[in-house]
């Protein structure tokens, strides 16, 4: 984590909450007449945006006042960062790491053998 | 708004037996191909699918393959021209075939009235045919005597000038066999106005009956004898 | 000629022309449906309708003949209000299912609908479907989406001549119909498919496979019949996805037969993708260099002689130049590219061609047909002669077994028997065409092929001379060939050489162990067993009779897989262009030819497929000019002699429409065909006596 941000939380930022993932949000303390208030977080480990949970995004992105509350749904899924380039990454069936089986698709043909 | 579909199927009935002329009418249908001059004979298809329905009461697909095979059509022009016309029944049918119409004529002059009574009588809804096969009941469109209407055609009759009444007692007659007088069932005739004929007062035939009684002069002879004729 | 006036613009048109037909004359589009130049006008879809002056009401134009003085506007107000409204009447049923519909892209309705349509529907009622209809292996219907322009009926009747389609019912409740949901017996069934203006008839192989916008489309030539058919090859990737048939106003017209349109799914089956070599008995996968060591070790020490070649009907000109030339260099006389023996007599062009041209049937006036089904073995000529027959006064017999060629024909009798008689002036049929001004006979591969076919040639050569077949400015004399190969063939000289032996002899010596290698360039329509004892090269694109006796398999291309010359069976010569490459290790077969020849010591005198095919026009000048087509030299072929009666009555060179080549015996859709057309109608025909 960069030094500089920690050091402009530390002078400049406000607490504003926590996530499920141990990410921690903050916003300026005092905000400068016309100017947007600004919002940041510190990631909890590696730094990777795509770590902020969709009720978390809204309010980093100004989208709305708060962030987003209320009941979660049961078909909503638990949040997960960008999986490429891990081991969980997804790959289609008839990937070549997943068997390489491959529905029929144009250019194919079949080849003689000799019987 | 979303798409809503009425779906369209043709009916088809397959019978087991198979259809050949008899002998008399396969004389009638040469007799009407011979109408027509050579290489022209499948004009003859009209007739011939009449003729075949008469004998047999339909016409199932046995039927037109044998009108189609007499007239050297291929089958499926004879299909067209067989589905094309509502006269031609391609079901089965019972012994009387009931059609009223219901257009816009009769409606106005009480087909709905009509329709009742049929069902009443035959228990039967339009497109049935009574358990006994004795009557089918169909709806039709305009059967081309709307003077008279309301009117129901039975088989090759028609009986105009209908009321709830009358049409149960037409159908009742007919399904005891009898023969009720087809025609206007109010005695109306020419399709004069319903209160008395306003103009062309005398008929044809009574006035040269009219004529004819006070004994009157040389040419008697010859009018009564056109009255009979256009009578 | 009636002078009237089209949006403004004057034009002269003969009498008899219709309004459309004028306007189309200027260039003015209108729109239509049911209207088809080569079909009869039906005036059903009321798309073209147009405002004439001093008409009250609109007109359409495609049924309305011009008159003199007439005033025509094509897109005043009201010519287009009443479009917009036929149009709101023909959407009334028609689903909105476009996004999914295989006709999506291409379809005569949704650019219509675009052009001259209402922005929006106010139709809310309920909207009419009908059920599907079951028209064989080829078409898929969706009647739901069908408007009744009953183009596909007419074509049926009037074209093809086999009447099983009808409109049943009336009204609102008219329908398409078989009526007794048959398979179409119809060989030119497909063309329905590109006929119908909306979505209704689609092609059941090809549907939902792609879109016409992701096509690439070639112009190429049709290989399946020796008709030469122009056709549009439509790609996507390395797959042929569909064939349509291309304008050519003198072969096909815009018709196509469904052998070739619907054959294609055989390119991707059996395939031949790498070089075989026999190894202790077995067929190996081996690599190009090893293919042609095995060759050159099978041919060293042989004499010319004890090699052979014979062509196969798929060859492309180019690939039978090379392999004749490579055969000249090592010394052998023995080739022939008339793998069915068909008795040809390769030293007179008049002799082998279609010379009348299939445009020129338009002007025959009597048709003698020997041994030859043109039905099947040609649909696309067939439609020609049918068309011909419509016109009236043009007498057809034919000769040998009696079948239905869609239009009427005297039989004459099934054997040679009725031939001579009619050759020897005893058959009334012969005065007939004596008295005709342009005559015509056809002779099949039925007639050629069996073993007195050089008998039945110089008998045809002898009936032509005598009943004036062949005069000033008309040739009547002409052979109806089933292989896309044979007329080229025969055009480069692909036949025995001095002493050399022909199919017959080549197999007969190859039995005997006197031809010792034998090079089949596509050939399978041979019986295999004399090949047994020698050292076979099999060059081709597909694993069928002649891989089986291979010793050594060179992987060709396919048609639509190779830039090849085809000559029809008129003496045309036409280019057909690669669509996609050969599958796996298989080359373009005169490269093969190319690279065998180096490994053989005797390097062809080419690099290219242009230093080729200058070589090949300047040996034989006819295919220096593509798509010429002209009547060949008259002379003396054919031998004379009595026909042999024995051989049993004639009969086509095809009995199975649907399977005549290694392409189209791999398609699963012909399969489907043989099973749902050829043997189903066999079995009705079994029980209805």
């Amino acid at each position: 984590m960069n030094l500089g941000t920690r050091l402009y939380t530390w002078l400049r930022g406000e607490f504003v909450g926590e996530d499920t993932f141990g990410n921690r949000y903050y916003r300026d303390r005092k905000t400068a007449r016309g100017n947007r208030e600004r919002r940041w977080v510190m990631f909890n480990g590696e730094p990777e945006a795509t770590k902020v949970p969709p009720e978390w995004h809204a309010w980093l992105h100004h989208t709305t006042d708060a962030p987003l509350e209320g009941a979660r749904h049961a078909w909503q899924k638990v949040h997960r960062p960008n999986l490429s380039g891990t081991k969980y990454a997804y790959f289609p069936a008839g990937h070549d790491r997943r068997g390489g089986k491959r529905d029929k698709a144009t250019g194919d043909y079949e080849s003689w053998r000799p019987s | 708004m979303s798409e809503t579909y009425h779906v369209e199927t043709i009916e088809t009935v397959e019978t087991p037996e198979t259809f050949a002329f008899t002998a008399e009418n396969r004389k009638r249908a040469e007799a009407v191909i011979a109408k027509y001059p050579a290489g022209r004979q499948r004009s003859a298809v009209m007739p011939l699918l009449d003729l075949a329905q008469r004998q047999a009461g339909w016409l199932s697909r046995d039927a037109m393959d044998c009108v189609a095979g007499m007239l050297g059509m291929p089958p499926i022009k004879v299909y067209e021209v067989a589905t094309f016309y509502t006269m031609y029944n391609l079901k089965p049918v019972g012994r009387l075939h009931v059609q009223i119409c219901t257009n816009i004529s009769c409606w106005l002059r009480g087909a709905p009235e009509i329709v009742r009574a049929a069902k009443d009588v035959l228990g039967v809804a339009f497109g049935e045919t009574t358990a006994d096969g004795a009557a089918t009941l169909s709806e039709v469109e305009c059967l081309g005597a709307c003077a008279n209407a309301p009117v129901m055609q039975v088989n090759d009759d028609l009986y105009e000038d209908l009321t709830y009444d009358t049409a149960k007692a037409v159908l009742e007659a007919l399904l005891k066999g009898e023969a009720p007088p087809f025609g206007s069932q109010t005695g109306r005739r020419g399709s004069c106005p319903c209160k008395g004929a306003t103009t062309l007062k005398e008929l044809a035939g009574e006035h040269a009956a009219a004529e004819s009684a006070p004994a009157p002069k040389a040419k008697t002879a010859k009018s009564a004898k056109a009255g009979k004729e256009t009578s | 000629m009636p002078k009237l006036t089209i949006d403004g613009l004057e034009v002269e048109v003969p009498a008899g022309t219709s309004v459309l037909q004028a306007a189309e004359e200027l260039g003015i589009e209108i729109p239509r449906f049911c209207y088809h130049p080569r079909l009869p006008v039906a005036a059903n879809c009321r798309m073209c309708l147009v405002e004439i002056e001093k008409v009250p009401k609109p007109v359409a134009s495609c049924a309305q003949p011009v008159g003199e003085g007439m005033v025509v506007k094509t897109n005043s107000p009201a010519a287009l209000q009443a479009r917009k409204n036929v149009m709101e009447l023909l959407l009334i049923n028609h689903p909105l299912d476009c996004p999914i519909c295989d006709q999506g892209g291409e379809c005569d309705l949704q650019d219509q609908a675009v052009a001259y349509g209402k922005d929006k529907g106010r139709y809310i009622e309920e909207k009419r479907a009908v059920t599907e209809k079951y028209l064989g292996p080829l078409i898929k219907t969706a009647m739901t989406r069908c408007i009744h322009c009953t183009r596909c009926v007419r074509f049926l009747t009037e074209i093809a001549g086999v009447p099983e389609l009808g409109m049943v019912n009336r009204g609102e409740h008219a329908e398409i119909t078989t009526y007794v949901e048959r398979a179409l017996t119809s060989e030119l069934s497909g063309n329905i498919v590109d006929l119908c203006p909306v979505g209704a008839l689609t092609s059941k192989p090809y549907a939902f496979t792609a879109r016409p916008w992701e096509l690439k489309k070639t112009e190429s030539i049709d290989v399946l019949d020796a008709v030469g058919s122009n056709i549009r090859i439509d790609t996507r990737g390395n797959q042929v996805m569909r064939v349509l048939p291309r304008l050519h106003e003198d072969v096909n017209e815009e018709w196509l037969g469904d052998k070739s349109r619907a054959a294609i799914d055989g390119l991707a089956k059996r395939r031949l993708d790498t070089p075989y070599v026999r190894r202790d008995g077995q067929l190996r996968p081996a690599t190009w260099a090893e293919a042609f060591a095995a060759i050159e070790a099978g041919l060293s020490g042989l004499k010319g002689a004890e090699i052979a070649a014979i062509a196969g009907d798929l060859a492309d000109a180019e690939s039978m130049f090379a392999l004749k030339l490579l055969m000249q260099a090592l010394g052998s006389p023995n080739l022939d590219c008339r793998q069915d023996g068909a008795a040809l007599d390769p030293k007179v062009s008049a002799s082998w061609r279609f010379n009348t041209g299939i445009a020129g049937i338009e002007q025959a006036d009597a048709l003698l047909i020997v041994g030859s089904n043109p039905r099947i073995e040609a649909p696309v000529l067939n439609a020609r002669i049918r068309k011909r027959v419509l016109k009236g006064g043009f007498k057809v017999a034919t000769v040998g077994v009696k079948t239905d060629l869609t239009y009427a024909a005297q039989h004459l009798g099934d054997g040679v028997e009725a031939f001579q008689a009619v050759v020897d002036g005893e058959n009334p049929f012969f005065d007939v065409l004596k008295t005709a001004e342009r005559p015509m006979i056809v002779l099949g591969m039925g007639a050629l092929a069996r073993a007195d076919g050089a008998r039945i040639l110089g008998a045809a050569r002898h009936l032509a001379e005598k009943a004036g077949l062949v005069k000033d400015g008309w040739n009547g004399f002409n052979v109806l060939h089933t292989a896309a190969a044979r007329v080229g063939g025969l055009e480069i000289g692909f036949v025995p050489g001095k002493g050399g032996l022909d199919t017959r002899g080549i197999l007969k010596a190859a039995a005997a162990g006197k031809v010792k290698a034998v090079w089949l360039l596509g050939a399978d329509q041979l019986p295999t067993n004399p090949l047994d004892s020698a050292f076979v090269i099999y060059q081709g694109h597909h694993g069928d009779v002649g891989a089986q006796v291979a010793d050594v398999i060179l992987p060709g291309a396919a048609y639509t897989e190779k830039d090849g010359t085809y000559v029809n069976t008129e003496g045309r010569v036409q280019r057909a262009q690669r669509a996609v490459f050969p599958p796996g290790e298989a080359r373009e077969d005169w490269k093969i030819l190319r690279a065998a020849s180096e490994v053989l010591g005797h390097v062809l005198p080419f690099d290219s497929l242009d230093a080729l095919r200058d070589a090949l026009a300047a040996a034989v000048p006819a295919f220096a000019t593509p798509d010429a087509a002209a009547p060949g030299a008259w002379g003396d072929f054919g031998e004379a002699g009595a026909l042999d009666a024995a051989l049993g009555p004639l009969g086509s060179a095809v009995s199975n429409y649907y399977m005549t080549d290694p392409i189209s015996r791999a398609s699963p859709t012909m399969a489907a065909c043989t099973l749902e057309i050829i043997e189903a109608g066999n079995a009705r025909t079994g029980t209805h006596g």
